[in-house]
């Protein structure tokens, strides 16, 4: 019984049946991150352009 | 069937947009703009086919969901980095122009951007299936220089004043990053390594396939307007750098 109990504690979070479960959070995250670059890189890319034409007078 | 048409039709609408705007000059002021549209809308619906849509894997269960976003970040920037060796070639070799040295630049940066967030991706998604987020491997290492290379270039771009000597010199720094890109496309297979192998679609579920397509062409078309618009920005400077607008009139950025 207490080296079921062992057994059980020491069981990796992830494994069940073979497949890993859970790990919503790691692809929330992954997506936050993709989400996040795409943006900000597109709003840096328009605030640069946006200058640059500001800057030539470009309407 | 609309499983494997879907992003098949929207590759070839993508490509399409892109051969026009190549090969027409006049369609440059809007067909860009339809890609955008087109990136966006694909970007809005890729999480409903990526994380609910497309099925658990066997074995990695839900976490393997990141492939929809790490691989075509990696795949785009091994798209764009390559096209500035090439570029960096044609500029050492055939033709020294401005609008060539002035597309690497856009497509250095745009491919540090892709690369260094799409390895990031890799490391978030290297936690659950590998236990640690970076493991020193060669994949991982050759993926990492990649991106520092390539920083270095921009940043030696940024050190050096006179336009002739920045083209050249970066160029040459592309060509010699170059052959880190070969190692890390290749590390899985030259090296051992814990990074999987490439796997092919005949070996996996046709709905995970798709989503995965499906990534990649939304990835294309954004890939390309920010190539685009970057190039253009480059493009603008470089000219006012040669001759300040005052002396020959004002060097436009085409919205």
């Amino acid at each position: 019984m207490n080296t079921l109990l062992l057994a059980d504690e020491l069981k990796p979070i992830f494994i069940g049946g073979g497949q890993m479960q859970g790990g919503w959070e790691f692809v929330w995250t992954a997506y936050a991150v993709a989400w996040a670059g795409i943006i900000l890189y597109s709003l840096s890319l328009w605030l640069r352009v946006r200058g640059q034409r500001a800057k030539e007078g470009v309407k | 069937m609309w499983v494997k048409a879907l992003p098949l039709t929207l590759l070839a609408i993508a490509v399409g947009l892109i051969v026009c705007h190549l090969a027409v000059p006049k369609t440059r002021t809007w067909v860009w703009k339809v890609l955008a549209a087109q990136a966006v809308l694909m970007f809005l619906v890729q999480p409903y086919f990526a994380l609910t849509w497309a099925p658990r894997e066997v074995m990695m269960g839900d976490p393997y969901r990141i492939i929809y976003m790490h691989v075509p970040h990696m795949f785009m920037a091994f798209l764009a980095l390559p096209l500035n060796v090439i570029l960096s070639v044609w500029y050492l070799v055939v033709k020294k122009s401005w609008a060539v040295d002035a597309l690497s630049e856009a497509l250095a940066e745009v491919g540090v951007y892709l690369g260094g967030v799409g390895w990031l991706l890799g490391s978030i998604w290297a936690k659950p299936t590998w236990g640690v987020y970076f493991s020193p491997d060669p994949r991982l290492i050759t993926a990492g220089i990649m991106v520092f290379l390539y920083l270095g270039y921009l940043t030696l771009r940024r050190l050096i004043e006179d336009p002739e000597k920045r083209a050249t010199w970066s160029a040459v720094v592309s060509i010699l990053a170059g052959a880190d890109l070969v190692l890390t496309w290749f590390a899985t297979k030259m090296f051992r390594s814990i990074h999987q192998l490439p796997s092919s679609p005949d070996t996996v579920d046709a709905q995970i396939v798709m989503p995965f397509r499906f990534s990649l062409v939304a990835f294309l078309c954004f890939m390309f307007v920010l190539v685009w618009h970057r190039y253009r920005l480059a493009l603008a400077l470089r000219k006012n750098e040669i001759a300040p607008p005052e002396a020959v009139g004002q060097t436009q950025v085409i919205a």
